[in-house]
Parts: C-alpha cells; structure tokens; sequence
C-alpha cells in the first residue's frame, strides 16, 4: 500500500511567517528524505508563494494563509490558500517581470520561480474572493 | 549604516543575510536608498556569501538597485555566489543582466579598472 500523509497548518499573514511556512513545510517533506537541492526547491517554491499571499493577497493587511500538504508515496503535493484580494489575470501574472509592485523592489520572478523549482504549479483564484498555488514534487 | 551595507570608496557593498527573503530585506531597501542620497556612491557590489536561502525577494531588490545606479552611470556586480543561490538567480535570469565576481575585492578591482581606463 502507497505510503500517505497530510498536513494542514494555518497561520497570520504576517512576513515573519515566511521562514516558518518553509520550515514546516520541509520539516513535513523530510520523512520522504529527500536530497538537499529538493528540500530548498520546495522551501523556495513555498517561500515564493506565501510571500506572493502577504503581498498581493493581502497587501500587507491581515490575513490568514493555510497550507496543505499530502504525501502519497514520492509525491508531495502543497497547497497554499488565502483568502485576498485575488488575481485578475493569471496568465499576466505568471509573465516573468511582472509585479504591480514595483515601488515594494518585487521581481516579478515569483511564479517562474515556483515553476523552475517544482514539477507542477498551478493557480486557481477568485478576484476579491482568494488564490489557491498548488505545487507538486516527485521526490527520489 | 547597516551590519548588511559597507562603503569602500565609491563601492556599496550589500552583504545579504543568512535567510534573504522578504521579511528579512524589508529595511534594507530603504537603508540602500539613503547611501545614495548622501552620495559619492557610483558602483554596487551584491555579496551572497552568508546566504543560506534565498527567494526572489533578494533578486528584486538586486535588479531596483542596479538599475538605480546603472542609470547614475555606475556599474553593478555579483559575487559569491555558488549553490542554491546560483540556481534562484538563474531562475530569475539575473546572471545575464549582471556581472558575476568570485568575491568583492575582485568585483572592486574590475570596476575601478574600467573607470581609469
């Protein structure tokens, strides 16, 4: 039988919880034992997407941001969910380079980031209602 | 100033912290803007040696700042940079729109190079 666990952790949109949403994140990915290189991937991919929640989602107001995760044999399956403002035009956003937050120095970079970094993403959202990221990875 | 921001000369040297990430770099943007404004600032040099994880928050404010002082007519570079922090700023593309240094004393030697040539 495939091995399976989960995991949901919720917590205030604050940018201080940007480190703790990786942590716990690879603390959960870490019973696969994965290499080094993998486990930073999906720290950064979760990074990008929780501070693209603080930002975006919530434009520095608060909020709360839940991440859910599942392992199914080697693959681990995140997703990151707010409640925000929502994104109009997906496919605009995921152009790299682009940010309607310049003046904030934002690169723009994030999604092409997630992409990179993972072997799935995908964005389902809501204007004025919220965003959803998912992200998938195969580990070993 | 800083513990992040040194001044050698007309070299501003940003020295990025162990978790570069938004959180981290939220007073750094704006402390980077008030060395130039005291002014004698002409080159940028982005340090990554104390860099254990890194997003692309780091990368956006490389691109704001280098585009800040490229436009003053200086230059900007990268260094020690290698792992996981090489791949982010592959990612993002910013290897090609900056130069890449093994370490500051080299990136300061090749911009003061170029300016007395």
């Amino acid at each position: 039988m495939e091995f399976f666990n989960e995991m949901t952790v919720s917590f205030k949109s604050l940018s201080i919880n940007e480190s703790f949403a990786r942590v716990t994140v690879a603390s959960f990915v870490a019973s696969l034992d994965p290499i080094l290189e993998d486990l930073a991937d999906i720290k950064t991919a979760v990074s990008e997407a929780v501070t693209n929640s603080i930002i975006h989602g919530y434009e520095g107001k608060e909020g709360v941001i839940t991440i859910h995760c599942t392992i199914t044999g080697k693959k681990v399956t995140i997703q990151i969910t707010d409640n925000g403002v929502g994104i109009e035009d997906i496919e605009q956003a995921k152009q790299p380079l682009y940010t309607t937050k310049p003046e904030m120095d934002r690169s723009g970079m994030g999604f092409t980031v997630m992409e990179t970094f993972m072997d799935e993403m995908d964005v389902v959202s809501c204007p004025g209602k919220g965003t959803t990221v998912t992200l998938v990875k195969t580990i070993g | 100033m800083s513990n992040y921001i040194r001044r050698f000369g007309d070299h501003l040297i940003i020295r990025f912290p162990k978790e570069a990430d938004h959180h981290h770099l939220l007073s750094l943007s704006d402390k980077i803007r008030m060395e130039f404004i005291k002014k004698g600032v002409k080159n940028i040099i982005f340090d990554f040696s104390d860099v254990a994880f890194m997003d692309s928050s780091a990368v956006g404010l490389v691109i704001s700042k280098s585009k800040t002082v490229e436009s003053l007519g200086g230059k900007a570079g990268l260094c020690c940079a290698k792992g996981h922090v090489l791949k982010v700023l592959n990612a993002c593309a910013a290897t090609g729109i900056n130069q890449m240094f093994v370490n500051v004393e080299d990136a300061m030697n090749s911009f003061d190079k170029k300016q007395n040539a």
